[in-house]
């Protein structure tokens, strides 16, 4: 059994090696990929915006809390009399913590595309599905930074032991994945297959019109005790908070690090980078945003997310669902950013 | 097809009827014996029947009913088709009727016997076990052995190799033109037909080397599955080749009872022409896979009625001419009923045979790439199949130096690791 296991551990070396050479030396060589960012939605904005290098100054990057709830065009027309923007949304589904560092960190070294405002959404360290492992996405942004991004600060949050370890695997096997190249050929096959178009500001109003006001939301609209549950709730979070400040400073330093390198490399390439805190959020994300939205440069940082300030985003007929405003609550929402936008360059 | 963890008690059910059935036929004598084989094999077949053809019947009497405008009383069935279940039935009624025959004793130890219907590595998809083979197994001692542990990780590797490199990559093509048939013409859906003949059998085959190497680790030696199919020469030669478990289940239960081929050539045509149908309903209640096993057995027929002319012809041709013509030939005919085990109904598959040959063309839904990769891979496919024809897997591997070996095992997991598919697809024959 001992000359069993020495053999499998000098063959997984070798597969190791063999790995590794592929994906440092020949792969490179070969271009099987342009650059991706692994998505279909992403790669076409991407592209769009590559195609359109002077067109777009502002920049909003987030989940589907951002994609379908920022409107670009409103956005510019509330903002005109203070700042000439023109705002472009790179949002997409499922896009939190730590992809959403990737693509950002992707976005301002592209020499293409200067923006001067960056809006980024502050997530907390996403937990991978067990069937998003490998997809397309991860096999891209999982690579070492954020990789160990995640894991260190996975390791010093606050996250439940259960959380960690779940973390700590699926970040692991995806890592993993990544190293082994596994499905590189088909994934690069496929990215090069697919030809999505874009036309307009990553805004995708009539999809979202009508899957947002479909029926399927009507359920959820007709019982409001679930909307006004989340209220109460996040009311209850920021008064702990506010009640005993010295939580705040329990705040995750290496999440931290890396939201102040990230500003400050923005500032150096002249964009303002502005963390913003959505509605809606869980008690976990409570819990690790509250410190961190407060630990960031005022100018850096919109929250619009307590319940209390901005009932008007947690009542159920501005609802899709749970997690989700709908076309009215999205312009509402458009028109708070816009708002709280103002106000940051009436400070400067 | 699915997994639902309450269908546990129907494999229960059936474990335990043919448990005791297995001792009461072992016991009994004359009519008694019989009928408790009858039980075995109702009980059996019944659960089959529910799951697997309730509803397809049910619609065949609603619309007999409704000629005569009558509605149907009886109501359907909305149950999903337990996971393996045509396998383990299968395997379970080969129990009793070995016992019955006297070629097996009936097993006493209930543990025993309900390994031998669930034993995992085959459960969902066979090999189809008879108990001769792997019941005494159970009992054997099995210790750490290196020979067996590296001899059953070589061929799960090659089993992963044909699912996800091969079979997964081909039905990405299959799929979509299978999906709108009617879009395509010409080339396309010949290409797409032949794609569905190699991704079938390297889906099908590649989880039962993976069976058969996940058992081989552990000290069982479950039955070959697949040899070789698509070099046969013949349909005749095919089927021993092919899904061999089931195909000697039919043969050793259904066909040699009916007489097999010593009887009259009306009796004969017949019991072909019943087994094969059999066969494809055992795939599923689709007319699609009885026009399938159909097929099958008409050129089985055929080829049965003309052996001595092509014979004849044999001698004044090449044998390697002649034989790969035949391997051409039978792999055309083959390709040709897989039409109606892929197509969703039976004009689909017309739409399919009668587009392919009218005259116009159209393109692959996918890019060149990606039908390079496709391509090779087959080719690459048939090149390792030639080579191993004779000897098997393992013994082809075994019988090189060992650099020859290890740069054979890291290349294969290097294609495994970088050109899979891992989409997380089914294999296809889980959902018999």
């Amino acid at each position: 059994m001992k000359k069993f296991f020495l053999k499998i551990i000098l063959f997984c070396t070798i597969i190791l090696a063999a790995s590794i050479i592929l994906s440092s030396f020949i792969y490179p060589k070969l271009k099987l990929t342009d650059y991706s960012w692994g998505s279909e939605n992403l790669e076409a904005k991407r592209k769009y915006l590559l195609q359109n290098p002077n067109k777009y100054n502002t920049l909003f990057i987030g989940s589907s809390r951002v994609w379908k709830q920022i409107d670009p065009a409103l956005f510019d027309t509330l903002v005109h009399s203070k700042e000439a923007t023109c705002s472009f949304n790179l949002g997409e589904n499922w896009m939190g913590a730590p992809e959403i560092y990737y693509v950002l960190e992707n976005l301002i070294n592209e020499d293409k595309i200067i923006p001067k405002y960056i809006f980024i959404e502050l997530s907390k360290i996403k937990s991978i599905n067990y069937s998003n492992i490998h997809t397309n996405r991860t096999h891209y942004w999982c690579n070492k930074k954020d990789y160990l991004f995640a894991i260190q600060t996975t390791l010093s949050s606050n996250f439940s032991q259960a959380e960690k370890m779940y973390n700590l695997c699926t970040y692991s096997i995806a890592y993993l994945d990544n190293i082994l190249n596994l499905g590189y050929v088909t994934e690069a096959l496929a990215i090069k297959n697919k030809n999505e178009q874009l036309i307009g500001n990553g805004f995708d109003c009539t999809s979202i019109r009508t899957k947002r006001d479909s029926a399927l939301a009507k359920p959820f609209l007709a019982d409001t005790s679930v909307v006004q549950k989340l209220a109460e709730n996040c009311a209850a979070q920021f008064s702990k908070f506010e009640k005993d400040p010295t939580l705040l400073q329990k705040y995750n330093k290496v999440y931290m690090n890396r939201i102040s390198s990230l500003v400050e490399e923005c500032k150096t390439k002249g964009i303002q980078l502005i963390f913003c805190m959505p509605p809606r959020l869980d008690n976990n994300q409570y819990n690790e945003l509250i410190p961190l939205y407060n630990q960031i440069f005022e100018n850096n940082r919109i929250e619009l997310s307590d319940s209390r300030k901005y009932p008007q985003l947690y009542i159920a007929k501005n609802s899709y669902n749970e997690t989700h405003l709908n076309c009215t609550g999205a312009e509402d929402y458009t028109k708070l950013l816009a708002e709280k936008f103002k106000e940051i360059l009436k400070r400067k | 097809m699915a997994f639902v963890p309450v269908y546990i008690l129907i494999l229960g059910f059936t474990i335990v009827i043919d448990y005791f059935a297995g001792i009461f036929v072992e016991k009994s004598i004359g009519k008694k014996r019989k009928s408790f084989l009858i039980i075995s094999l109702i009980a059996n077949i019944g659960v089959l029947a529910v799951f697997k053809y309730y509803n397809f019947l049910n619609e065949h009497i609603t619309q007999l009913l409704g000629i005569f405008h009558q509605e149907n009383p009886i109501p359907y069935l909305s149950i999903l088709l337990p996971i393996g279940l045509s396998f383990h039935t299968f395997q379970a009624m080969s129990y009793t009727i070995e016992v019955y025959r006297g070629n097996q004793k009936a097993e006493r130890h209930f543990g025993i016997y309900a390994l031998y219907v669930m034993f995992y590595p085959q459960l969902v998809a066979g090999p189809i076990e008879r108990p001769q083979n792997i019941l005494h197994q159970f009992y054997e001692k099995h210790k750490f052995n290196y020979q067996n542990v590296t001899d059953g990780l070589k061929l799960m590797a090659w089993g992963l190799f044909k699912k996800v490199v091969i079979a997964d990559r081909l039905s990405f093509i299959v799929n979509q033109v299978y999906d709108s048939p009617a879009d395509y013409h010409g080339t396309s859906l010949l290409i797409a037909a032949v794609f569905f003949s190699f991704q079938i059998y390297c889906d099908f085959s590649g989880y039962s080397d993976i069976a058969i190497g996940a058992a081989r680790v552990m000290g069982f030696n479950l039955v070959q599955n697949f040899n070789t199919p698509y070099f046969a020469t013949s349909l005749t030669e095919f089927w021993r080749r092919w899904h061999i478990s089931l195909s000697s289940w039919f043969r050793d239960y259904v066909y040699i009872p009916l007489g097999g081929n010593r009887v009259t050539l009306k009796r004969f045509c017949f019991n072909i022409l019943l087994v094969f149908a059999l066969s494809g309903l055992w795939h599923g209640a689709k007319y699609t896979f009885i026009i399938w096993g159909a097929i099958h057995g008409i050129l089985l027929i055929y080829e049965t009625l003309t052996r001595q002319i092509r014979s004849k012809i044999s001698e004044n041709i090449p044998t390697i001419l002649y034989s790969g013509v035949s391997i051409l030939f039978t792999f055309a005919c083959v390709t040709l009923c897989w039409i109606f085990f892929r197509a969703t109904s039976i004009s689909e598959a017309f739409i399919v045979i009668k587009n392919m040959f009218d005259g116009r063309q159209s393109s692959l839904p996918t890019s060149s790439p990606e039908l390079f990769l496709a391509v090779f891979s087959i080719i690459f496919l048939l090149f390792c199949e030639w080579a191993i024809r004779n000897k098997g897997v393992i013994s082809f591997i075994n019988s090189h130096s060992t650099p020859v070996r290890w740069l054979a095992y890291t290349v294969l997991v290097l294609l495994i690791l970088n050109f899979g598919v891992f989409g997380g697809s089914s294999f296809i024959y889980f959902q018999f």
